[in-house]
């Protein structure tokens, strides 16, 4: 319709235009991927994993999706599901060594070490290098119950591309293999750089509690939720650390009182 | 169409990279992974066959890292010094600086060489000379096999069982032939009767062919090999081995036993000891001449094979035994077993 009230535009209209414009430049692979991040920072493996495969439905050559989806298996306990997937993804891109570190954990958490070490060896000699490629060689070596595991860890936190992020999933390996110490250690620096992530005092709370500290994990779980109150997991464990039995808050007691 | 993988640019409708053989062609590439069941079976029986897989080979790897391991002694080859210091074993590891290990080995063979001169001529000197042997293999081994690993133990193994048997039939096997031609041990057994000074048990030195001097003399108590005996006529057999007997005749005598006595070179003799059994029983008269090399040696025992001419419990007449001299290996020189009984003998004692 021409003339001056052509380009009239009333107020509904236009915010309805803004939603939709939002929406439309942001939902593509880089949000998905984005999305997922948060996801599994949080330890919504299940939403990261959905999360990852509609950042692939955008866009199939995104790497770190399909290195996504094998991490997020292998932390549903899939082990043997994320080693097949790796298998296929590493189909398509040969030699890439994000693929294969995600394999070697695959491998590592389902008991072949052999295979993972190898895996681990070809991801260490393709191009380039990441921290990741680091924890994951730092995770074979802790299965494999071989030494110079943390320096392999320290290693991929001296990574140009390393994040605190990178620090949390360092502990989640320790607390995996039962070293829920060496996974304390390694937050204890993020609670003072990064003491505003709910991701770090529910990654904390669940070294503590792994450790017997209930009082110190409930603790943990509490300021997580209270940067979140959505965090289903830190909910779920809060109220497993109210609901554990008297004698396991003496025991929790008693290793309080010798520290 | 562009290589997500190395970045090649391939011709289009190509679907594997020609660098690097990655799928080029994505867009009909499942992209949600399979799921696992509710009990997780594909990841449980994984790792219950990874895990027995490693705890095997960790058990395995206890097992072997429990044994001796052969680190490398030296770096370098061994030169022909440590080689030749080898010869006394522990002694070309003292000069390559493995003091603690050269020292052991150096103290345990002398003390099996030791036990084992001590303790001549019985079985236990021959399990110490033994245990010499497998201490100087075993130091040759460690030396001249140090850069074998753990991995390689059953190669090392059978180094240390053929060098063993190398050893022992080799040098030590030419030292003992070497020793034997001047001395030779014997334990003696139960062939001997008590009428002569030596019990069951004893060891004895006799001298070996190297070192006997004189000629033997009647009355001689010699050491010689028997060779295997049959007499059909008085149904006796001997068997092979060593005797210690006393010498009758000496080369060129002619010796005459009868019912009347022993005559040697027509002159009678008393038969004395071991002599009278040559007369008793006799029924016939016997006479042996003998050549220039040749001694009469009386037998004081001879193994019952077959009895087959005399009743059960009568004395045998023996009948004398006739030895080449390379028969004859020498006569006793010292009774060296057991110590309580150490004495110089003297030929005919």
């Amino acid at each position: 319709m021409a003339g001056r009230f052509a380009n009239l535009e009333f107020e509904g209209s236009r915010q309805a235009r803004t939603v939709v414009a939002l929406s439309e430049e942001v939902r593509n692979a880089d949000f998905y991927l984005q999305k997922a991040h948060e996801a599994r920072c949080w330890g919504d493996h299940e939403q990261a994993l959905r999360l990852f495969t509609r950042c692939l439905q955008e866009d199939r050559k995104v790497i770190r999706a399909w290195v996504g989806q094998v991490q997020m298996l292998v932390e549903l306990g899939e082990y043997a599901e994320a080693r097949t997937w790796s298998d296929k993804a590493l189909e398509f891109f040969r030699n890439n060594g994000e693929l294969a570190a995600a394999k070697a954990q695959a491998c590592a958490r389902i008991g072949d070490l052999r295979e993972a070490m190898a895996c681990s060896d070809a991801a260490m000699k393709s191009p380039g290098a990441s921290a990741w490629r680091w924890m994951a060689r730092g995770e074979v070596q802790l299965a494999r119950r071989e030494r110079h595991y943390d320096e392999c860890f320290q290693r991929g936190l001296m990574e140009t591309g390393a994040e605190p992020y990178d620090r949390v999933l360092i502990a989640r390996i320790y607390r995996h293999y039962d070293r829920p110490t060496n996974a304390l250690s390694y937050l204890k620096p993020l609670m003072e750089t990064h003491p505003d992530q709910g991701y770090v005092w529910l990654e904390r709370g669940q070294a503590e509690q792994s450790l017997g500290l209930g009082g110190a994990a409930r603790l943990s779980y509490e300021r997580c939720l209270s940067l979140n109150p959505k965090c289903q997991a830190a909910r779920a464990a809060l109220d497993a650390v109210r609901r554990r039995s008297w004698i396991r808050r003496l025991r929790g007691w008693a290793r309080g009182w010798r520290r | 169409m562009q290589c997500i993988n190395c970045g090649f640019e391939n011709l289009p409708g190509i679907a594997e990279c020609v660098r690097c053989q990655s799928n080029v062609a994505l867009d009909d590439v499942e992209i949600i992974p399979g799921r696992a069941s509710a009990l997780h079976l594909r990841t449980r029986l994984g790792r219950i066959h990874y895990g027995l897989e490693t705890r095997i080979h960790r058990f395995g790897r206890g097992i072997l890292g429990r044994l001796p391991r052969w680190r490398p002694l030296l770096p370098e080859r061994m030169g022909w010094k440590s080689m030749a210091l080898t010869l006394v074993p522990g002694l070309g590891h003292l000069r390559g600086g493995e003091r603690r290990l050269g020292w052991v080995l150096i103290t345990a063979w002398m003390a099996f060489l030791f036990l084992g001169i001590m303790t001549f001529p019985t079985y236990f000197s021959q399990w110490c000379f033994a245990g010499m042997v497998a201490v100087h293999a075993t130091a040759i081994g460690s030396l001249f096999a140090a850069n074998l690993n753990y991995e390689r133990f059953v190669i090392r193994a059978l180094f240390g069982i053929f060098l063993f048997m190398g050893l022992q039939n080799g040098p030590y096997g030419w030292l003992g032939l070497l020793r034997a031609n001047f001395a030779v041990g014997l334990m003696l057994g139960d062939s001997m009767p008590p009428e002569i000074d030596f019990k069951r048990g004893d060891g004895i030195l006799v001298a070996g062919p190297w070192l006997q001097g004189r000629a033997f003399s009647k009355g001689d108590l010699v050491l010689h090999r028997i060779s295997p005996i049959v007499d059909p006529a008085n149904g006796v057999r001997s068997g092979e081995g060593l005797g210690l007997d006393r010498i009758v005749g000496l080369p060129g005598d002619k010796i005459t036993v009868s019912p009347k006595g022993l005559f040697i070179n027509g002159v009678p003799v008393e038969a004395t000891g071991d002599l009278s059994r040559l007369t008793a029983n006799l029924q016939e008269e016997r006479t042996y001449e003998l050549g220039e090399s040749e001694y009469a040696v009386c037998p004081r025992s001879i193994r019952i094979i077959v009895p087959m001419n005399f009743r059960i419990g009568s004395e045998l007449p023996l009948s004398l035994v006739i030895r080449p001299r390379e028969t004859i290996i020498g006569s006793p020189l010292l009774r060296i077993w057991p110590w309580t009984r150490f004495k110089i003998l003297r030929g005919g004692e």
